[in-house]
């Protein structure tokens, strides 16, 4: 929907600028006019101070942080108002929705009185009228059933459905403004694709201006009508959607738009496979099953059923599939780090855990494991040097001058210079953190890694750099791996193979162009149809193919 | 850097960024220890420790020598802190009753402290040692300190050693129950996995990580036992447990002061100064410690 430029605006941030009690503010210098009826796109890398931004203007600011500047809403000064006065406008007149649906509901309530909370909360009395409001919201977020859903608790909501009933909270009241931060980063793409369209549909039914945080340029395509870059605390470009993803000014937007990666288009060329490799597997899963919890209580939840899968040495495959979908089980078993069910799992043709004990740990030697959270990957108390060293200690490679050598050696194959050993990981970035994590996995010079969403918290700039790494060394290194992701462009990326799984079994695999051009499952097709295109000219074609199914 | 190096789009902050963790926590420790009630504490316990150490030396008389005609002296030039019903300067008992202190204090806390954190350390792994450990830390934490120490009195008999072991006994489950709970945190985080994924044993996981990660908030409980372990030496003394007469303790001493607290009121005044200034001391550290963890 194209804004007509008449409209009004309704929310007014002018050289706002957040400031801690450290050298470097969180929000420098940021002016943004907000519309009404328009979805407006904040968008930016981590730092960049988008929250920040959203958070200062319903003064949900943490202790010690300093806002200046101005933000104006309907006239009234939002900045320095008294509490009081904060909550008259607060889920009244501006609501927020985060991104974590999970704790933004109270898990001991049903959703009926939460909503009814919400209500009376903003003066409705009558029991009765809350409980006809709060049926009426859940059928505005389009949650079926409605009547019924009133009794449940958050638990028994899908992720997607809970994050609905969050914007129901949030719509309770008919705020005309809505800020969401991140509403989508949580949920898996077929879902993010249907919370996208309700916004939409929200905005269009109700003339709500809304506000989306986002990191995701695929999402900011799909549904802003205008777009405002944040680097550093900075509006570094602002434009309308189209133009902006057309033509971007600024070498920021540019490379930012160009670290973003993209899917080919459907129904593009197959490129001939490679003949398939008869060596004998790195790893292959024989009809695996995986159980989590007590058989015994006959509580068993079938994690993996039936899986068969095999990797040839030197192949990327890529495991993807909707949260819940098992592609993590997977990857942990061919680690041993999950109790198998059933069926065999082979390292090299030889069966791990048939294996007695003392082979077992020659066995596994050949494999690494890159965990997801750059947080937590790295032993805080060592140093980078220490922990890269680990591998080598506990298989005592060498000598210790010797194992120090090896240290500078993977510090500079992941191009990070020798003297970061020093450092502690604190003092590193998310991306380098990863790169570490890969060195570390890279010691012993393993035959297969097992990567568990190793980009999926970095940011799309990063991201692209640190797969353009880890696609160099596999080049170079020739080891195989199973590349854990729920990002279908990622896999896309790096990955030969891909396998699509979905609760707990294989729904197809074959290569990646061929998988990723002519899916020859329904599911597949979903989920790749999913996937937000960073192309906003490519939105109106969505829409039209959605309305006619 | 070496020219490979790419820098990431949005600046690597140069600061301290919002939501950060804070600077290096030693740092942050030795800060808390220096500044404020950390200091305080510093220098209650530097002093009851250095008047311990050169009790011998500053002490005018022997601890248990009887100076003739100085029966229940008041505090005055001869005796600052005047003599007791049997002509001993209370001064050079008390200098000397602080050294038992000191052995229970800076001895057997940290020899409890390291045997349960030991104890807590290996079982905590294995579901099977772990029920049992934990058990049985169930069972002496049970007992008050007190009906514990009399309990382990009537096998060993009263004496400063037995004063440690029951000291040694209260600080064992304590540390033991603090150490599982950091192990049971640990041993879940990311980078254990990674490392036992490339064939680390139990044991190397404990050396490295977990033990290295569970320090911290230990050293805020160390030095909680140690003022614990000042007022059970003391209670233990009070109720003639503890040191056996002649020798002076501050318990003990404290004992005698209050039985004759009619006859001379000035009596128990010194060896309780230093008790409490020893017990406030660990306090005040203990608590500094604490926040700066917290913050």
């Amino acid at each position: 929907m194209p804004d007509s430029p008449l409209s009004p605006p309704v929310l007014t941030i002018e050289h706002l600028a957040i400031s801690f009690a450290q050298p470097r503010p969180a929000v420098e210098d940021v002016s943004v006019t907000l519309r009404q009826g328009e979805i407006l796109a904040l968008v930016g890398e981590s730092g960049s101070g988008k929250s920040m931004t959203a958070r200062a203007v319903l003064g949900l600011l943490p202790p010690g942080a300093k806002a200046t500047g101005s933000i104006r809403y309907d006239g009234r000064e939002l900045l320095g108002l008294s509490e009081a006065g904060l909550n008259e406008v607060r889920g009244a007149r501006i609501a927020m929705v985060f991104q974590e649906p999970q704790t933004a509901l109270n898990p001991v309530r049903t959703i009926g009185w939460q909503l009814r909370e919400a209500l009376r909360a903003h003066g409705l009395r009558s029991r009765k009228a809350a409980t006809e409001r709060a049926i009426e919201l859940l059928r505005a977020v389009e949650i079926p059933e409605p009547e019924q859903r009133l009794g449940s608790y958050p638990h028994q909501l899908s992720g997607g459905q809970k994050q609905r009933v969050v914007l129901a909270l949030a719509l309770a009241n008919e705020p005309e403004v809505l800020l969401a931060d991140e509403p989508t980063t949580a949920l898996d793409v077929t879902v993010q694709a249907e919370i996208l369209r309700l916004l939409d549909r929200i905005r269009e039914r109700t003339g709500t201006a809304i506000v989306l945080i986002t990191h995701n340029m695929g999402v900011v395509a799909e549904i802003a009508d205008r777009v405002v870059v944040l680097q550093a605390g900075n509006v570094v470009e602002e434009g309308e959607t189209r133009a902006l993803f057309a033509r971007p000014r600024e070498p920021y937007t540019r490379t930012l738009l160009a670290s973003v990666l993209r899917l080919p288009a459907p129904g593009s060329a197959v490129p001939i496979a490679a003949p398939a490799d008869e060596a004998t597997p790195a790893v292959e899963f024989r009809n695996v099953h995986v159980r989590y919890g007590s058989s015994r209580r006959g509580r068993a939840f079938p994690a993996l059923n039936d899986v068969s899968l095999r990797v040839a040495p030197g192949e990327v495959v890529g495991l993807v599939g909707e949260s819940g979908s098992g592609k993590t089980t997977l990857g942990r078993l061919a680690a041993g780090l999950v109790p198998l069910a059933g069926g065999q799992v082979l390292l090299h043709g030889a069966d791990v855990l048939a294996a007695p004990r003392s082979e077992r740990r020659d066995l596994r030697r050949g494999l690494a494991f890159v965990h997801q959270d750059p947080e937590a990957s790295l032993d805080p108390r060592l140093s980078v040097g220490a922990s890269i060293r680990e591998p080598l200690d506990i298989h005592r490679v060498g000598t210790p001058a010797e194992r120090d050598a090896r240290v500078a050696e993977l510090l500079e194959a992941v191009q990070l210079p020798p003297s970061y050993a020093e450092r502690r990981p604190r003092e590193l970035s998310g991306g380098q953190r990863q790169r570490i994590a890969l060195a570390r996995a890279l010691a012993l010079d393993p035959t297969l890694l097992v990567a568990d969403e190793p980009t999926s918290a970095l940011d799309v700039s990063v991201q692209a750099r640190v797969l353009e790494l880890f696609r160099e060394l596999q080049e170079r290194l020739g080891f195989a791996c199973l590349f854990i992701s729920h990002d279908l462009a990622v896999v896309h990326k790096v990955a030969d193979r891909v396998a699509v799984l979905r609760a707990g079994q294989l729904v197809e695999t074959g290569p990646v162009a061929t998988v990723f051009a002519q899916p020859a499952e329904d599911y597949t097709r979903r989920l790749l149809d999913a996937v937000p295109v960073p192309d906003p000219t490519r939105r109106r074609g969505r829409r039209v193919r959605e309305l006619a199914s | 850097m070496t020219a490979s190096v790419t820098e990431p789009l949005t600046p690597v902050p140069v600061g301290p960024v919002p939501g950060d963790p804070g600077p290096v926590r030693a740092n942050r420790l030795r800060h808390a220890l220096l500044h404020g009630r950390g200091r305080v504490g510093v220098v209650l316990v530097g002093l009851v420790l250095l008047l311990g150490v050169l009790g011998p030396l500053l002490a005018p008389y022997g601890p248990t020598e009887q100076i003739q005609g100085a029966n229940l002296v008041g505090p005055g030039a001869g005796h600052w802190l005047g003599t007791d019903e049997l002509n001993r300067d209370i001064l050079s008992r008390t200098l000397y009753g602080i050294r038992v202190d000191l052995v229970v204090v800076f001895a057997a806390v940290p020899v409890g402290a390291a045997l349960g954190v030991l104890l807590g350390l290996v079982t905590s792994w294995w579901p099977v040692t772990d029920v049992i450990a934990q058990r049985a830390f169930d069972l002496l934490l049970a007992f008050p300190a007190l009906i514990l120490g009399i309990l382990i009195t009537a096998f060993l008999g009263p004496g400063v050693f037995t004063v440690a072991v029951v000291i040694v006994a209260i600080e064992l489950p304590v540390f033991g129950r603090l150490v599982r709970t950091s192990v049971r945190t640990v041993r879940e985080m990311p980078f254990v996995e990674a490392s036992q994924v490339v064939g680390a044993t139990p044991w190397w996981v404990l050396r490295k990580h977990v033990l290295p990660n569970s320090l911290e908030p230990l050293t805020v409980q160390l030095a909680v036992s140690m003022s614990v372990a000042v007022f059970v030496e003391g209670a233990m003394s009070f109720l003639g447990l503890g040191v056996r007469p002649p020798h002076p303790s501050l318990g003990s001493l404290i004992k005698d002061g209050v039985r004759l607290l009619h006859e001379a009121p000035f009596f128990a005044a010194g060896p309780l100064t230093i008790v409490v200034a020893l017990v406030l001391g660990l306090l005040l550290i203990s608590q500094s410690l604490a926040e700066a963890r917290r913050a």
